[in-house]
């Protein structure tokens, strides 16, 4: 990318109410961050993949953390550079908190109607971060748009990307 | 000679989603399809060729539908989604697997 191309890296912030009727504009949000992006190989597909693991996010916080309270989800997307990335961050207030330590995944071999979410999402994307608090819960989610230096994990890309970020 | 002759005719619904298959529209397809249940069909041909976008509620209405018409004698059948993401999807669930695809 240019110089000019990469000080233009755009971010948006979504403030949804917690409701399904109301996620539709997740794939909006995502298309209009990344169609510029017209040199990243397969981007309709990543786009597709993205807005797919966003939108499971999401029904999972609805869902889950509100568990059919009413509150909102703050969505950040942004992309961001060396190696080039998208990163989601959502907080909610949700008062349930998810055990991440003791999900697992379904068995794909029988017809499974339920635990698709999470695992999809951990399929679409290169990360997937779950930080639980008080009324202040917090996910990451990252998909590289183009392979990380070769001398760099994946994984120690991602823990040099969190240093910044705030908790 | 005595001949007998039996003619078995079998009832199979084909259903074209046209739109997202998401969280929001899944309740509205759960209704759909069970109400053809109730009618008595068992044999499905669910039709995503034109479906643009599907996520883990509207992969669940065609689990359950699977399952209750397998336990009637029955079964379900996809076709495949001419959306290539739409397609990854299902092969990344092993939904291509589980279900028939046409």
């Amino acid at each position: 990318m240019t110089d000019a191309e990469l000080t233009s890296l755009p971010a948006t912030t979504l403030w949804l109410t917690a409701d399904v009727g109301h996620l539709s504009i997740l794939s909006e949000a995502v298309d209009q961050i990344l169609d510029p992006l017209t040199t990243v190989a397969d981007l309709e597909i990543l786009k597709y993949n993205i807005s797919l693991a966003l939108q499971e996010l999401c029904v999972n916080i609805i869902r889950h953390a509100y568990g059919g309270e009413t509150g909102t989800i703050t969505v950040r997307m942004a992309v961001e550079d060396k190696p080039l990335r998208m990163e989601v961050t959502t907080r909610d207030a949700g008062s349930s908190v998810f055990d991440m330590m003791n999900w697992t995944p379904p068995d794909l071999s029988e017809p499974h109607a339920g635990g698709m979410g999470l695992f999809l999402m951990q399929q679409l994307m290169d990360l997937v971060e779950y930080q639980p608090g008080i009324g202040n819960n917090r996910w990451r989610i990252v998909k590289f748009l183009e392979e990380p230096p070769p001398r760099l994990s994946m994984q120690q890309v991602l823990e040099e990307a969190s240093e910044g970020v705030e908790p | 000679m005595k001949i007998t002759a039996q003619e078995n005719v079998q009832r199979t619904v084909t259903v074209t989603p046209q739109e997202r298959l998401d969280a929001l529209t899944a309740p509205a397809f759960r209704q759909y399809v069970e109400q053809l249940l109730e009618t008595g069909v068992v044999h499905f041909i669910i039709d995503l060729s034109a479906t643009p976008f599907m996520d883990s509620a509207g992969m669940a209405v065609l689990v359950t539908l699977l399952r209750k018409c397998r336990a009637a004698g029955g079964g379900v059948k996809l076709v495949w989604p001419k959306s290539e993401a739409v397609r990854r999807t299902l092969q990344l669930t092993q939904f291509d697997k589980v279900f028939e695809m046409i």
